[in-house]
């Protein structure tokens, strides 16, 4: 349905209405007992762009102890204004010295677990997340705005220091 | 020679009699019962001059007063209607919105019943689509 996903069947675009005015009790005939104007109105595209994409709440940094249980990690949500707008949602992780990948991503779900060896302790990575508005509208894309950066980082802790620390 | 003329409405659409009364001025039938005259009746139709108005214009709208932009918040778009001009004045009219199109669609995503309006020319705006 057009303009559904605005909660609304109207889809923006420019409309031309026709109001007539006719003669009351005589025979119609068009120019000269009926008449008619019109006006133009536009709807605008109100997510092309939206106002903003702003992220909710900062993402907290995490430590993740090697070898621990997997830790899975929902990021906070970006949110737009208008609310109904659009927008898909990018990451980047970045890269640890020795190339190893602790950190997965699915659908914006996090994931880190880790546990072959101790390399990677001490190390830190940062997780940056962008969300890009798009419109189902759109005749072009020049028009798409971008959230700020939401960005946190994963640490990796020493499993051994850790139990140490507890005696 | 007589000549006729009326802005009485009531007259529209009615046939009226007239009566032309010849006397001798000097003796006057209304004066002398015995006095000649003749007598000429005839009839006038009055015409609906709104069958042909002597004008009727579409003023320019004032686009000033008009809102013609929505953007999906919900608030109504506004369009104020300039009354049409007729003369006689009596002849009245009867406003409709008859279409609706959007550009480059073969048809319009906002339909012809969605466009409210009062088209009563009384400066109250109590519908989205008003008047003036």
């Amino acid at each position: 349905m057009p303009g559904s996903k605005y909660s609304s069947p109207y889809r923006p675009g420019t409309y031309t209405v026709t109001v007539e005015a006719n003669v009351d009790n005589v025979p119609t005939i068009s120019g000269q007992t009926q008449k008619s104007t019109t006006y133009t109105f536009t709807l605008t595209d109100p997510c092309d762009p939206p106002n903003s994409i702003t992220i909710q709440a900062p993402d907290p940094d995490v430590d993740y102890t090697i070898t621990q249980p997997a830790l899975t990690i929902t990021p906070s949500v970006f949110v737009a204004d208008p609310s109904f707008c659009l927008f898909t949602v990018s990451s980047s992780i970045s890269t640890l010295s020795g190339g190893q990948t602790p950190i997965s991503e699915s659908a914006d779900v996090f994931t880190v677990s880790y546990s072959a060896d101790n390399a990677i302790v001490g190390q830190t990575q940062t997780i940056t997340r962008t969300a890009t508005s798009y419109s189902i509208y759109e005749a072009n894309t020049s028009n798409r705005i971008s959230s700020s950066p939401d960005s946190f980082t994963v640490t990796y802790l020493n499993p051994c220091l850790t139990l140490s620390t507890r005696r | 020679m007589f000549t006729v003329s009326t802005s009485d409405p009531t007259l529209v659409d009615t046939r009226q009699t007239y009566s032309v009364v010849n006397c001798l001025a000097d003796w006057p039938s209304n004066v002398y019962s015995t006095a000649p005259n003749t007598v000429l009746s005839g009839f006038i139709d009055f015409e609906d001059p709104c069958d042909n108005p002597f004008t009727f214009d579409v003023p320019t709208q004032n686009n000033a007063n008009n809102v013609l932009t929505g953007d999906f918040s919900g608030t109504n778009v506004d369009f104020y209607l300039n009354a049409f001009t007729i003369t006689p004045n009596f002849c009245t009219l009867t406003y409709t919105i008859t279409g609706i199109t959007e550009a480059g669609q073969s048809s319009s995503s906002v339909p012809l019943v969605d466009l409210t309006s009062d088209l009563t020319f009384d400066g109250a705006n109590s519908g989205s689509l008003s008047d003036g």
